[in-house]
């Protein structure tokens, strides 16, 4: 049985099983989130979906997986070192590397990207052999999340949440987003965050959000709405709030219709029911988005990406974390912020108090 | 917010130019960097998972140029802007519409279902990597290009410059990730690149965490350990302005006070980049910036930077770019890597000797019609 106490352990255990229920005997992964969610390596942190070569390789019953990086002191301690190998920055090297794997092993072969030099390259090393998406098993493997899971991606929602708190305060009438955004970075590193998600995403209020750029500023009587991302441990925490510079009581009127809509959707929140079961309740209650409905958080932002304009309906899973971010809007204002909750067999419970 | 006309014409014609050369008649990009160029629009910057719950791309052709799933105030305006969805039939059927008679593809990395199916809606057309063509084109700055690169050098520097009273002992190497951040932020810098690097250097390899065979003992990843008075503290980031990318790398004794080993070792950085910069002019190649450096070191000594890292590389709207110098790519790929004008290098080479410990910083620097320029700050 895995180490439960240790994140990266009990993911790796879940992706090997994910691997053995779809007949895959190698897993290819090039983007930097979905590798580290497997591999549980770490390195430094660059912003972007990387390139189209694989740096991590799963093989079906390995002990672990096989990590090209440049940085070996960021593979996890039971990470056999013959499983750290350097980032080869010669793509025909690192494929001729990974076909070697490939090669021996059994089975389906999976891939979160294609590229025509790997699609050549598997064509050759794996010949007859189905090639896959890697994008189901993945989401397979996302749950369910371990007590230390949800306890790590608590803590980067609580320091997630501190930095926005921190800029809220900061937001007055004709005050440069950056300095919004600059009071916000101060206060990241206490919760241990050593990387932002994202640049902040910011936007202008009104009936519909319109997305503001950092040298941008609000007017008295405006909305801001705001949201930011941390990545402390190797866990994404994300919040979002929404300040009114003024509107009394037409603000708070949707400050309580917004914490509304977000029960409704809270209330869909369990096994068994689906994404179209959110953009329903969601319409039911009035809400818009801004991007997205919701979505989950682990590692990264990640699915389902619960989209209003989408039309799919994928099952929420047990054992998951979903972020709600609901806009709800009223005249010429509107508000939108975010709250986490974990999806459990019964009713959601909140991993964090209302924005 | 998006790019000027000036700017997104010049580099359209350098990648339209390297288009052809290719053979391609379509690019479909989906990096933030390679859309950014192709097009002035500014796509969502963040991590992967975040550019995968905010799909983005742009389709280039001789003639038209698409960008999709970026927020219309963030297009130019004489950019077609159109809606990229999210589920993979329907990002098909966008791209598949806006390349119907392309016939060589030019291809990034695509999401396994969305290739898949772009294969199946084209089947007469043929796909080819795009990095070719985007890294001739991007390979040469414009002047305008290298002026926006030493803007964000200059703010970067000064916002590095601003934490350096905060490196004491006592305070933990994470802690100074936020201090930077604000003072970036506060320089208008809010889109961070490359994790901020604030590392303890090792002062003897028994000190130093795991590294590869034949490398020098090194450490760049940061953690919550405490700096004591002395420590090397190697600094390392890139922050991301109006488009292009910075690249600050230092090292600074905890305190302040440089002891004379740290004096010992910044000299011999100074002679080896002394060296690179000596050879850093049109027409020399990657190669001989390479064996200029080891040739200061003598044959039996590690080349005088980590492995398996560089000694130096690319940068301009994206923070890593070719060419590379030092890497297991090999000395017969950087003989082909000839210098021009408008070629832009950081060189970062790293000095390290059994108990004295370590200094890296890095200088970027572009390649003149005589010479070379430094876009970066001396290190302090």
């Amino acid at each position: 049985m895995p180490d439960a106490s240790d994140p990266a352990r009990a993911r790796y255990a879940r992706v090997q099983a994910a691997m053995a229920r779809r007949g895959v005997g190698a897993l290819l992964l090039a983007t930097p989130h979905a590798a580290a969610f497997a591999s549980g390596a770490r390195r430094v942190q660059v912003a972007g979906s990387g390139g189209s070569v694989p740096w991590v390789a799963v093989a079906a019953g390995a002990p672990s997986a096989l990590v090209f990086t440049t940085d070996p002191d960021g593979a996890p301690p039971w990470m056999p070192r013959a499983a750290v190998e350097p980032l080869r920055w010669d793509p025909d090297a690192q494929l001729a590397r990974l076909g070697a794997l490939v090669a021996a092993t059994d089975g389906a072969v999976a891939c979160d990207v294609v590229a025509p030099a790997l699609a050549a390259l598997l064509a050759a090393a794996a010949p007859g052999r189905p090639v896959i998406d890697a994008a189901p098993l993945l989401a397979e493997a996302a749950g369910p999340l371990t007590d230390a899971e949800v306890a790590a991606i608590a803590a980067a929602l609580a320091a997630a949440r501190r930095a926005v708190a921190a800029a809220a305060e900061a937001v007055r009438p004709g005050v440069a987003l950056t300095a919004v955004l600059a009071r916000a970075a101060r206060t990241m590193s206490t919760g241990g965050a050593r990387f932002p998600l994202a640049e902040g995403f910011l936007w202008r209020a009104r009936r519909r959000l319109e997305r503001l750029a950092p040298t941008d500023t609000v007017d008295a009587g405006e909305t801001l709405a705001f949201e930011l991302g941390v990545v402390v441990a190797g866990h994404a925490g994300v919040a979002g709030t929404s300040v009114a510079l003024g509107g009394g009581a037409e603000a708070a009127a949707l400050r309580r219709a917004w914490a509304d809509a977000a029960e409704a959707l809270a209330a869909h929140c369990r096994t068994g029911a689906t994404t179209a079961d959110l953009r329903e309740a969601a319409r039911a209650a009035g809400a818009g988005q801004a991007d997205l409905l919701a979505h989950g958080l682990g590692v990264g932002v990640l699915p389902p990406w619960v989209d209003l304009d989408g039309d799919d309906a994928t099952p929420l899973r047990a054992g998951t974390v979903l972020v709600l971010a609901p806009v709800v809007a009223s005249g010429r204002r509107a508000h939108r912020a975010t709250r986490a909750l974990f999806v459990g067999d019964g009713a959601a419970r909140w991993l964090e108090a209302a924005p | 917010m998006t790019d000027p006309a000036s700017l997104r014409a010049a580099r359209l014609a350098r990648l339209r130019a390297a288009m052809a050369a290719a053979g391609e008649d379509a690019l479909i990009l989906t990096s933030a960097g390679a859309v950014r160029y192709a097009s002035g629009a500014v796509p969502v910057h963040g991590d992967s998972s975040v550019e995968a719950a905010r799909p983005f791309a742009a389709v280039v052709t001789p003639r038209r140029l698409h960008v999709l799933g970026v927020d219309p105030a963030f297009v130019p305006s004489d950019v077609a802007a159109h809606v990229l969805p999210r589920a993979a039939r329907g990002a098909v059927a966008a791209l598949a519409d806006l390349l119907a008679d392309a016939r060589h593809v030019g291809v990034e990395r695509l999401p396994f279902a969305l290739a898949e199916g772009l294969a199946r809606a084209l089947p007469r057309a043929t796909f080819a990597s795009a990095d070719p063509a985007l890294h001739a084109a991007r390979a040469v700055k414009t002047p305008e290009e290298v002026a926006r690169l030493a803007e964000a050098q200059r703010l970067t520097e000064a916002a590095v410059r601003a934490v350096l009273p905060a490196i004491v002992p006592g305070v933990r190497e994470v802690e100074l990730t936020g201090r930077f951040l604000a003072a970036a932020a506060e320089r208008g810098l809010v889109a961070c690149h490359v994790e901020p690097l604030w590392c303890v250097l090792p002062r003897t390899a028994a000190d130093a965490p795991w590294t590869f065979a034949g490398g020098l003992p090194y450490r760049e990843l940061p953690d919550t350990r405490v700096i004591e008075a002395g420590d090397q503290v190697m600094i390392d980031t890139g922050m991301l302005h109006e488009g292009y990318l910075s690249d600050v790398g230092w090292t600074w004794v905890a305190g302040g006070e440089p002891r004379a080993a740290d004096v010992v070792l910044r000299a011999r950085w100074r002679e080896i980049l002394d060296a690179v910069l000596a050879v850093c002019r049109p027409g020399r190649t990657a190669a001989e910036l390479h064996r200029a450096a080891r040739a200061l070191m003598g044959p039996a000594r590690p080349a005088p930077w980590p492995v398996p890292l560089y000694l130096a590389h690319g940068i301009g709207i994206g923070g890593v770019e070719p060419p590379f110098v030092g890497t297991d790519l090999g000395l017969a790929a950087e003989e082909r890597f000839v210098l021009v004008p408008g070629t832009v290098l950081v060189l970062e080479p790293y000095a390290w000797e059994e108990g004295l410990g370590g200094y890296r910083a890095e200088q970027t620097v572009v390649v003149t019609d005589t010479g070379c320029e430094l876009l970066s700050a001396p290190p302090p």
